[in-house]
């Protein structure tokens, strides 16, 4: 058996020489021509970098480069003039972005052609740089995904009305690294894409109809029926207060020191915080002109 | 009776023209040949409107608006199992006002009803913002004409001012409900998509086409068009004498609210 083994080993060349085919003989150097006494400094320059055919391909990458840039740039100007009723503000910032990055990874790929960098081996080295950046540039990273989840995710889009933490305000931008918001005081806010990802969001411009709560309390005394009929008509009356749904006036608890009613109305969002304001003195002024009895502290306004 | 479009010749310039339109009295004041000042209750600090200076006329015309409409009528209304009838609602419209002469106008200011209050149809989340229109129910369209109707007499508040313009103008909105179902059916809202609806003229009133409400279930219907409500009316024409036909589509709209809205409250 072990003999059998033995010949089954496999078979190793003997130290017998086997012939080696002959190297191949690359050319010998072509002697360059020397330059002309009379040369300019421009073909000084060329001939001491090699000649036309050793700088070409870098000139053709950088133009290619060049012309890429050109084209993305162009290509994202005539995306952020499409006005067609489908396409938001948001839908185009995305598509910019998308052509601009595709046309200038390709014009990248193609100049690195030219230069005899190979595909495959950028690839190949693709690998070991991504390794390399993820631990370099991590937060940097993370900020592009999570950048790039915004945009396709859309828990916002631009030109809507967010909070974000504390802030609260309208969205110009959203980046790859960052998203940028204007306060209502007119400042404008970075705030980096994970931390937006992280957030709780506010989006108070998604919906088209947002509901105002005013409540207002009235002495136990005060004839309710009375009141609830004065509020609604105060309501009924706005003509930026939708008819549909209609207003409603609901008795909400008795305190101490009297009852709480709470007038709810649908309102368009981007009217919102106007109507509120001019519902709120209306019902203020309503409880004066009306002498409706109320407690010492009658007046509150829902947190919204 | 004078028909629509509305051609007021306009002042010289350093003269002016009072008009009443839509219940607000508005003066338009030529300031030179190419420049009009348009005054007026609602325009506190006035509007300076820019012109060719060949503009010889001022042309009214009456449109539905920018929005659908969502038509409720004041008293219930209520169908009983398989059974039809036809009803007719007057619906406010709002004013475009236009400058230019015999060869062309163009659109300067609209003049909307008095009052124009809005509703969502649908739900919260996904519903469709429409111009609310609470409306007398009239039981034909003969009925229907001589309440919205504008005469010299019930323009005695603007004598010396068009009557037409003055009193705000209505449109005969005809709906025919069929009620397909085993039980009565109330009916306590029609939604009239307006890009769907064409404005005419029949012996100087106005009239939409007429609609048809099927009704297919207590929170399913369907809506669709069978054309103009009169045999006299004429489509009515643009600023430019354009007549403005919109052709419907055989069906306007249809949907089961319950199964959009979820709730248990629809037509």
């Amino acid at each position: 058996m072990i003999s059998f083994l033995m010949q089954a080993k496999p078979f190793l060349p003997t130290s017998t020489p086997t012939p080696s085919p002959p190297a191949a003989t690359t050319p010998p150097p072509v002697p360059r021509a020397p330059l002309p006494a009379d040369a300019t400094s421009w073909e000084r320059a060329l001939y001491f970098v090699g000649g036309w055919e050793a700088i070409s391909p870098y000139i053709y990458a950088l133009i290619t480069l060049v012309l890429g840039f050109v084209i993305a740039k162009a290509l994202s100007a005539v995306i952020r003039r499409i006005d067609r009723p489908g396409m938001t503000k948001h839908t185009i910032a995305v598509l910019q972005k998308v052509v601009f990055y595709v046309v200038i990874a390709s014009a990248i790929i193609l100049a690195l052609q030219q230069v005899g960098v190979k595909l495959s081996n950028l690839l190949a080295a693709a690998g070991i740089v991504t390794v390399a950046v993820s631990f370099a540039a991590q937060t940097s990273v993370s900020n592009v995904i999570s950048g790039i989840f915004l945009l396709f995710d859309r828990p916002f889009s631009i030109g809507d009305t967010i909070k974000v933490d504390t802030t609260l305000g309208s969205v110009l931008s959203i980046g790859l690294l960052s998203s940028k918001v204007r306060t209502f005081d007119n400042l404008v806010v970075r705030i980096p894409n994970e931390a937006l990802l992280k957030s709780t969001i506010i989006n108070y411009s998604l919906l088209q109809v947002r509901r105002i709560d005013i409540s207002v309390t009235v002495s136990q005394e005060a004839d309710l029926g009375a009141v609830r009929e004065l509020l609604l008509g105060v309501m009924r009356q706005h003509d930026s207060v939708l008819d549909e749904p209609a207003p409603a006036v609901l008795t909400d608890l008795t305190t101490d020191t009297g009852v709480v009613l709470i007038s709810r109305v649908w309102v368009l969002s981007p009217e919102f915080v106007q109507i509120r304001s001019e519902l709120t003195t209306s019902v203020i002024q309503l409880l004066k002109d009306e002498k409706i009895p109320r407690p010492r502290q009658y007046w509150s306004q829902v947190p919204q | 009776m004078a028909s629509w479009p509305i051609d007021i010749e306009l002042p010289p310039p350093g003269e002016s023209l009072e008009l009443a339109i839509q219940q607000r009295r508005i003066c338009l004041k030529r300031s030179s040949d190419n420049q009009l000042e348009l005054t007026g209750e609602d325009y506190d600090q006035g509007i300076v409107i820019g012109g060719s200076p060949d503009m010889t006329t001022v042309r009214f015309i009456p449109t539905l608006g920018g929005l659908p409409l969502l038509v409720f009528p004041k008293s219930r209304l209520l169908c009983p199992a398989h059974q039809s009838f036809t009803v007719a609602f007057a619906i406010p419209v709002y004013i475009v006002m236009g400058l230019g002469s015999g060869s062309g106008f163009t659109r300067v200011i609209e003049f909307p009803p008095p009052r124009v209050p809005r509703a969502l149809y649908g739900p919260v989340d996904a519903g469709v913002i429409c111009r609310s229109v609470h409306t007398e129910i009239y039981a034909t369209l003969e009925k229907a004409r001589a309440q919205t109707s504008i005469s010299e007499e019930t323009s005695s508040e603007a004598d010396e001012l068009h009557p037409l313009l003055w009193a705000p103008p209505l449109a005969v909105l005809m709906t025919m409900f069929e009620n397909q179902t085993n039980t009565p059916l109330d009916i306590t809202k029609v939604m009239a998509p307006q890009t769907q609806l064409t404005l005419y003229e029949a012996k100087g009133d106005l009239l939409t086409n007429k609609l048809r409400m099927k009704l297919l279930g207590e929170l399913e219907a369907e809506l669709t068009s069978l054309g103009p409500a009169s045999a006299e009316a004429v489509a009515l024409t643009d600023l430019n004498g354009v007549p403005v036909i919109t052709e419907p589509r055989p069906t306007l709209f249809t949907h089961s609210y319950k199964q959009k809205t979820g709730l248990e409250f629809g037509f």
